[in-house]
């Protein structure tokens, strides 16, 4: 037992099943518990439960991907890049889910899912800049110079999602609550019932991130103790 | 543009939709039920896949 020894707190399950239990709690909690009685916004604003966990988990996993970057820069062992593309794919599907439930929302608050408002288009962006990060990664054969070109475009990647998401939407008209001079979630999530469910819901998404991060890591090493 | 004045802009009418899922609890009880189900049957297809792969690590192993 020495190779997969290092993957031991990957194996446990105590960790999954409170993760699974946390997002049971806020789809449950989530659905019965009171809200602020805002205009417009209405019932629709339990949508802050789902949308904004997904966020959230893509930026935490993006963080992930980019710390595995610097760690393969750093000591150029191809496992951290391996890593690094793993978390970075599970982060844009966090991402992707986090956009649909984005346009739900819009949909019945905005009018239409989408509205060029910069915040969206900045999220686009980001994403797209992910995407393209896999797309370099795969399209460069050896794989040395590979790993090294894609962890410096990820660093780089991971930066820009700040400007993209946060700077640039906050100094433009934006329809987005907490960019553009508009309220934030503070003043939604005032509520100390929405608080309840609200951090559960970015725990455990995040956690689940994880654990769906863990099992292609772990099944990436299989393949390479077994091929290699 | 501001969020409170698109929100009058689009004469939204969202109450219709959303808001009468709350007005009963038999309507809301579905809908949890149904969020639920697809959650758990998603987690217990991760769970398969990650004792899978747990079998296999114990493979690996014990062969090296």
């Amino acid at each position: 037992m020495t190779r997969f020894r290092k993957t031991i707190t990957m194996r446990k399950s105590w960790w999954k099943i409170s993760a699974v239990l946390i997002i049971l709690y806020t789809i449950i909690y989530g659905f019965i518990n009171k809200t602020p009685e805002l205009p417009i916004i209405h019932q629709s604003i339990r949508n802050l439960y789902f949308h904004v966990p997904m966020w959230m988990s893509m930026m935490l996993l993006f963080l992930l991907s980019f710390i595995n970057s610097l760690l393969y820069l750093s000591k150029m062992n191809f496992k951290w890049h391996r890593n690094a593309v793993i978390f970075a794919q599970i982060g844009l599907f966090f991402g992707c889910l986090g956009m649909a439930t984005g346009m739900e929302w819009a949909t019945f608050t905005w009018g239409q899912p989408w509205s060029n408002d910069p915040k969206q288009t900045g999220s686009a962006l980001t994403m797209l800049i992910y995407f393209a990060y896999l797309v370099l990664n795969n399209s460069i054969k050896d794989p040395k110079k590979s790993g090294t070109i894609s962890a410096v475009y990820n660093i780089f990647g991971f930066v820009l999602m700040f400007p993209l998401i946060y700077v640039l939407p906050s100094m433009t008209e934006s329809l987005h609550p907490g960019s553009g001079g508009n309220a934030g979630f503070n003043l939604y999530a005032a509520d100390g019932n929405m608080r309840l469910v609200f951090y559960p819901a970015v725990i455990g998404w995040f956690t689940i991130g994880l654990w769906i991060s863990t099992l292609f890591i772990r099944l990436d090493r299989l393949q390479n103790h077994l091929y290699s | 543009m501001k969020f409170s004045l698109l929100l009058n802009a689009n004469n939204i009418t969202q109450e219709d939709s959303i808001t009468s899922i709350f007005e009963s609890y038999d309507k809301l009880g579905v809908v949890i039920l149904v969020l639920s189900t697809i959650f758990i049957g998603l987690m217990i297809m991760l769970f398969l896949l990650d004792k899978r792969i747990k079998k296999m690590e114990d493979k690996v192993e014990s062969k090296f």
